[in-house]
């Protein structure tokens, strides 16, 4: 076995942003371990989705992308997982990386029982101590990190946290290679039926540069509208904590986080209430600047926050409010 | 658990002149409305501090003057053998943890109402005060002067004998030392009187007496208030008398301890000041330059006050060195362990004070504190209660708590202490009942932690879950749950029909079903309000002026109509009633009071009939005539024009389910059933306070035999006995 | 990686619909967080246990499911030492109709792959028309068990479900939430495995009734996994507190200086606007 596999993600036509970190981490891997760095892309069948997506994925350090066009019209967790375990077997890559999103969650450990390999989810780490790749995840919603080895002479499927590698950039020069389809390839699967969007929530939260997030600590449905008035008289987005989503107090659209949205384009994010849970950290620890105000001092929050504040956060939504009436220039709103 | 490390330097012993402290921890003196004639309360009181881990216990005021008094305000003395026994109790129990007592010696002067004792008090000059006002004081002659200087070294021998390790020269809230530095009240022009050395010298004399007395075995403590927050009528932190007294005193090594705060008792809300208007720490700018001034003199320790409830805020006023040590008054009654906890590393478990000064309005109206986080306040003695241990469970029941607002809340959480198997449900998506509105009235956001500790303390408890989200139960759901015990919390709501105690009807025209006439709970819940408010207050506390203020921060032109001599007459007994009017004023809500409405006629613009509650003729009718008011009966109103009103009339026990349950008695036994109680406003509605008091009793007495009726507590008293006569006072 | 040969137990007859949910006893860390001495874990005696969330909603998936079919099984599974018996009272309590502990020694510490081999091993026996599984753990959080287990038994899968419909016929109607908040339908022919995802339903809540009656319900132990291999997949070869850069710089101050440094701040980082 040698080098990398990489799996690309995509969804309706386009490569979604975790394909680019899971080549970027597959650089560096190979970097350590040897061996080619390969990126594997299975596009619909019948159709050039997959041709399309290809020159996406050359990218400086990938030596090979392997395409094939026998997959389910729209994502199908066994479906892929019996593509890419063929190609696996054939290319025998020391690795395979994977997304852990809402599709390489269902591949990655449906890969890993095919080919019985070895398998770490949730990874944000990656290491290669003599040889060996170390893979370091989190437990007990983050309190923990736990380092992973795997048993020798077997593949390891790494599904990989988004937003915790570097994606690759600069032009590359892969070999494109068209892989034949198989009647293998389509095992029981899933039908898709459609895709239904969230309507437009009137902002993206992707491209907002100031985003105020609430947390559980915001208490009930009734505070939101305060919230919603700070937010507009500061000029900023307003998100929340996925419990915040899961209680209706807010559109999902509005939920930071795994399953949510990621703040990428925002600089100041201000988060209130919030515990800063992995799951919300995924959304926005990569921001610059962060204020978080938390009542828990111990909250995981404050190891990312830039500036915090211990305190209740209606005191300081209280105080924040009294500066703006007695200050109408204040926060440079003008 | 063990402590962090960050916080170590909280636990560093200090030295007060002789005495050592064992941590920084500092209980100041405060009132608790029993002082030293109720020794068994007392005693209990101050040591459960001292068991909890606060190094430092002081008494409340201890005048030092048997003709001088503050009724119906309980205080100490400190005059005869008698008094000795009775204090030499509460510091026993003091000492045996470990930590220090403190007598505050005190001369009041302007400020004695002598109700009780009918005596005279000296001042500098003749004076008196807004809150004794008729009774005025004589001007202190320098006989007079030096009879108070006696009197006040005979106290503080008779404090060492009962054992006090810390003696006050009291002089804060413009007590009577301030009466002679402060040109506010010192009008004289002889040796004590005009220039800085004059008005300094009674102050400065008293430290020389106490010290020649006590001082190498007992530390001299001092209190000031360094600001009478009078603005230039009276002593300023940034003036020049306060500086050069903390200098001179300290110069000549005077004082062991300076315990330093703001305020004139006139209006001691300004030291002692409710969440509403000042936040944690918010005397530090008074305060931060006098610590640096003393200490670029000596290096005499400085405790300062604040409402100080966390523990970072603590290690931040002694890192910053705004002070040396954390002087507490009401952190202490709502957790007398929470040096402990920080030491124990439980800070998730510290109950913090929400700033409300129900403790306060207690002990000023004569009887002893509450305190609405902490109810085993002023219970240990009288009830046994304490507030880290509960007495386990004598049976499995299975206990159902219906409603998580504070009563419910407090019942489960000490339910679940003892062990009992609970459920607690709750018909909103949140806990907190009530409490989720009153927390967003303006300034009273900290009152959510009576919302917040509960839940992390239920949180913790394996034996109790909590349900949310359900919806309201029907007695048959009850009925059906498989709990033994239930207890009833569903709490009470504001009627909104106009009813009210001024004249026990509804009023005729006003109906909260239509959209012109709101309740709190409606007005909260964000229905929409008219531009121009009315808001109906016959309640006297804070809901009305807090409802006026909230809709006047949003625009609205708002109106208080009160049958009360003036809007939220009980806020005086919590310190907010001078800045709530000065706010009223400030944000242009007009005030009626002494009036009350008659009947509104309905319509989009209401048509509200305003009558003065002293319209009626003044002379009683001599012979009654049946049918008629035996007196007079006035017909002047005024009509005022309003878009909406608000009901802030009464409220009324949301008490429908026990009724339901109630009728159906026969089934509780085949449905397994031993007891259905109430706990909280449902049984009648009350202060927040009480309702958690409630909920906290039903749940430390539902294994006695009557559980909604409480238990009898001790009432410390005198019992006459014929073999032995009481010792006379004097 | 197929399915453990488990030994058998008393399963009874389909009467109708048949519903399998896997779920997890998961530990719960407080404040003391400390490491276990082989420094592979945390020390077990810091942590509180409880039904995993995922699993909850999963549960309430299959309850509803089984209500609107008008009739049906819940037989709820887990793989877990003794202790884990107790989650197990909880769904029968909760409405679950039998239960299910598969465990042996050396299956502690075992993978999530390991541990659908076990799952898969009853399912084998179960015969089940729908498996549901929690979509994640929340002390792990892989989100492998089910999609493992799916594959096992050669079942098509759907994960992160937040909504399921079943006439008993047709397919299995999932609904699964994208990233973006979006919703992907899809449709499963059964037997079939679906993921549930927290905020799919509200779980109820279980009345002392209920719990009382759930002791009367059969609760197997299947004694079982001896065999496996519990490292096979991956080991933990050390575990330790992350390195927490308290890079946060705290506010200092009461509530109205904290604002003002957030002004501040406010105006050096987004400026205008």
């Amino acid at each position: 076995m040698s080098g990398v596999l990489v799996i690309a993600e995509h969804r309706r036509g386009k490569l979604r942003p975790v394909t680019g970190e899971l080549i970027g981490a597959g650089v560096s891997l190979t970097a350590a371990i040897g061996g080619p760095l390969t990126v594997l892309v299975v596009g619909p069948h019948g159709t050039d989705v997959a041709a399309e997506l290809a020159a996406s994925v050359s990218v400086a350090g990938v030596q090979r992308v392997l395409v094939v066009a026998s997959g389910p019209e729209h994502f199908d967790a066994a479906t892929c997982a019996a593509i890419a375990a063929r190609v696996a077997s054939d290319e025998q890559p020391r690795a395979i990386l994977v997304g852990h999103t809402v599709d390489g969650m269902g591949l990655g450990a449906a890969l890993a029982v095919g080919l019985g390999a070895g398998l770490a989810a949730d990874v944000f780490a990656l290491a290669v101590n003599d040889g060996e790749i170390i893979a370091t995840r989190g437990g007990y919603g983050g309190k923990i990190a736990l380092d992973i080895e795997f048993p020798p002479g077997r593949p390891i499927v790494l599904c990989l946290r988004g937003a915790s590698f570097r994606p690759a950039l600069g032009e590359g020069s892969a070999e494109i290679v068209a892989i034949e389809a198989s009647p293998d390839d389509a095992p029981v699967s899933s039908q898709h039926i459609e895709y239904r969007d969230t309507p437009a929530a009137g902002f993206d939260l992707a491209k907002s540069e100031f985003v105020i997030a609430v947390g559980r600590g915001v208490g009930d449905a009734t505070h939101l509208a305060r919230f919603q008035a700070l937010a507009e008289k500061l000029g900023a987005s307003l998100a929340c904590s996925r419990p915040v989503a899961d209680a209706g107090w807010l559109p999902k659209s509005h939920q930071i986080g795994q399953s949510g949205a990621v703040a990428e384009a925002c600089k100041l994010y201000l988060a209130l209430g919030i515990s800063g849970a992995v799951q919300h950290l995924a959304g926005m620890k990569h921001v610059e600047t962060v204020i978080a105000v938390n009542t828990d001092g111990a909250a995981p929050i404050f190891g990312y926050a830039t500036y915090g504040a211990c305190m209740d956060l209606f005191e300081f939504t209280d105080a924040l409010e009294n500066l703006l009436a007695s200050d109408p220039a204040a926060f440079g709103r003008s | 658990m063990a402590r962090d490390p960050k916080y170590d330097v909280l636990f560093e012993p200090v030295r007060l002149g002789p005495k050592t402290m064992r941590n920084r921890f500092y209980q100041v003196p405060h009132c608790n409305g029993v002082g030293s004639d109720r020794p068994g309360s007392q005693a209990a009181f101050r040591a459960m501090k001292a068991e909890g881990g606060w190094a430092v216990v002081c008494t409340e005021a201890c005048f030092v003057d048997l003709e001088e008094d503050t009724a119906p305000c309980p205080i100490s003395r400190l005059a005869d053998e008698g008094d000795i026994r009775n204090h030499r109790h509460m510091t026993d129990g003091v000492h045996e943890w470990n930590s220090l007592a403190g007598v505050e010696l005190v001369h009041l002067g302007a400020f004695a109402s002598n109700l009780e004792s009918r005596g005279v008090t000296f001042s500098s000059s003749v004076n008196t005060s807004p809150w004794t006002l008729t009774t005025y004081t004589r001007e202190a002659d320098e006989d007079d002067i030096r009879g108070l200087h006696r009197l006040f070294v005979e106290a503080a021998k008779r404090a060492e004998q009962a054992g006090f390790d810390i003696i006050y020269v009291y002089g804060s809230h413009s007590v009577l030392p301030m009466q002679f530095l402060s040109p506010y009240y010192n009008r004289r022009t002889d040796k004590y009187g005009g220039s800085f050395e004059n008005r300094a010298r009674f102050w400065i004399e008293m430290f020389h007496a106490l010290k020649e007395t006590i001082g190498d075995r007992c530390a001299v403590a001092s209190r000031i208030s360094v600001d009478q927050i009078l603005g230039p009528a009276g002593i300023e932190s940034r003036g020049e008398d306060i500086l050069r007294l903390v200098e001179l005193a300290t110069r000549e090594g005077l004082v062991d301890v300076w315990d330093i705060n703001i305020c004139d008792l006139s209006d001691y809300g300004e030291d002692a000041g409710p969440s509403r208007f000042n936040k944690s720490n918010h005397q530090a700018p008074f305060t931060t330059h006098i610590t640096a001034h003393i200490k670029s003199i000596a290096d005499v320790p400085v405790i300062n006050v604040g409402r100080l409830t966390s523990p970072d805020d603590m290690l931040e006023v002694v890192s910053s060195g705004q002070a040396d040590i954390i002087g507490a008054a009401r952190p202490s009654i709502a957790d007398p362990f929470l040096p402990n906890k920080i030491e124990a590393g439980r800070l998730v478990d510290i109950c913090e004070c929400i700033g409300c000064n129900v403790c306060i309005s207690r002990h000023e109206r004569g009887v002893p504190l509450v305190c609405t986080q902490n109810p085993t306040a002023m219970e240990a003695y009288r009830r046994g209660w304490h507030p880290e241990r509960f007495k386990p469970a004598s049976d499995s029941s299975a206990v159902l708590v219906v409603g998580a607002g504070p009563a419910g809340l407090e019942c489960a959480r000490v339910l679940g202490e003892r062990g009992y198997d609970v459920h607690l449900r709750e018909a909103e998506p949140e806990v907190g009942g009530h409490v989720r509105e009153v927390m967003r009235y303006p300034g009273l956001a900290e009152w959510g932690r009576v919302i917040s500790y509960r839940q992390a303390r239920l949180d913790m408890l394996k034996n109790v879950e909590v349900h949310t989200g359900v919806g309201a139960m029907t007695a048959s759901q009850i009925l059906d749950y498989g709990a033994e015990k239930i207890v009833l919390c569903t709490g009470a709501r504001w009627l909104g029909d106009g009813f009210s105690p001024v004249t026990q009807v509804a009023i005729p025209g006003v109906d909260a079903g239509l959209p012109q006439f709101l309740t709190p709970e409606q007005v909260m819940a964000g229905e929409p309000v008219g531009d121009r408010v009315v808001v109906l207050d016959a309640d006297g506390y804070y809901t009305g002026a807090s409802l006026a203020e909230y809709l006047a921060d949003q625009g609205k032109t708002v109106s208080i109509v009160t049958q009360l001599p003036f809007v939220a007459p009980l806020t005086e007994w919590t310190l907010e009633v001078n800045n709530l009017h000065r706010m009223l004023h400030e944000k242009g809500i007009d005030q009626y009071p002494h009036h009350w409405i008659d009947r509104v006629e309905p319509g989009n613009r209401l048509k509200a009939a305003l009558y003065n509650v002293h319209r009626d003729g003044y002379r009683r009718t001599t012979t009654p005539i049946a049918g008629e008011l035996p007196r007079r009966a006035g017909t002047e109103e005024q009509v005022i024009e309003c878009d909406s009103i608000v009901l802030v009339t009464a409220r009324h026990p949301n008490d429908g389910l026990f009724t339901d349950l109630k009728a159906r008695k026969e089934s509780w036994a085949t449905a397994g059933i031993t007891g259905v109680y109430m706990a909280g406003d449902c049984y009648a509605p009350r202060q927040l306070s009480e309702a958690v008091f409630d909920g906290h009793r039903m749940a430390r007495e539902i294994d006695s035999p009557h559980p909604q009726r409480p238990l009898p507590f001790i009432r410390e008293r005198i019992v006459w006995d014929e073999a032995e006569p009481v010792a006379a006072g004097r | 990686m197929t399915p453990a040969a488990l030994p058998d137990y008393d399963v009874p007859d389909k009467a109708s619909f048949r519903m399998m949910v896997a779920v997890k006893q998961v530990g719960r860390l407080r404040d003391d967080v400390a490491i276990a001495d082989d420094g592979r874990d945390v020390d077990a005696s810091r942590l509180d246990y409880a039904l995993n969330e995922w699993d909850d909603s999963a549960l309430e998936e299959a309850l509803r499911l089984v209500e609107r079919l008008g009739g049906g099984e819940v037989v709820a599974v887990t793989v877990g030492p003794e202790r884990a018996d107790e989650v197990l009272h909880r769904v029968l309590a909760k409405g679950a109709q039998r239960a299910v502990r598969v465990w042996h020694d050396d299956l502690a510490g075992a993978d999530a792959i390991t541990i659908a081999r076990a799952l898969a091993g009853i399912a084998r026996h179960e015969r089940p028309d729908v498996i549901l599984t929690g979509a994640q753990s929340a002390d792990q959080a892989q989100g492998a068990t089910g999609a493992a287990l799916a594959r096992m038994l050669n079942l098509p899968h759907v994960g992160v479900a937040v909504a399921l419909d079943w006439d008993g016929a047709g397919p299995l109607m999932v609904v699964r939430e994208l990233e973006d908040g979006g919703h992907h339908r899809v449709a499963l022919p059964t037997p079939a495995l679906a993921s549930v995802q927290t905020g799919a339903n509200q779980p109820r809540y279980a009345t002392m009734r209920m719990i009382k009656a759930a002791r009367a319900k059969p609760l197997v132990f299947v004694e079982g996994g001896a065999a496996l291999d519990r490292g096979a997949f991956g080991r933990v070869v050390r575990a330790y507190l992350p390195r927490v850069d308290r890079g946060a710089e705290m506010l200092a101050g009461d509530a109205d200086e904290v604002a003002a440094r957030v002004d501040e701040i406010i105006r050096e980082t987004v400026g205008d606007r």
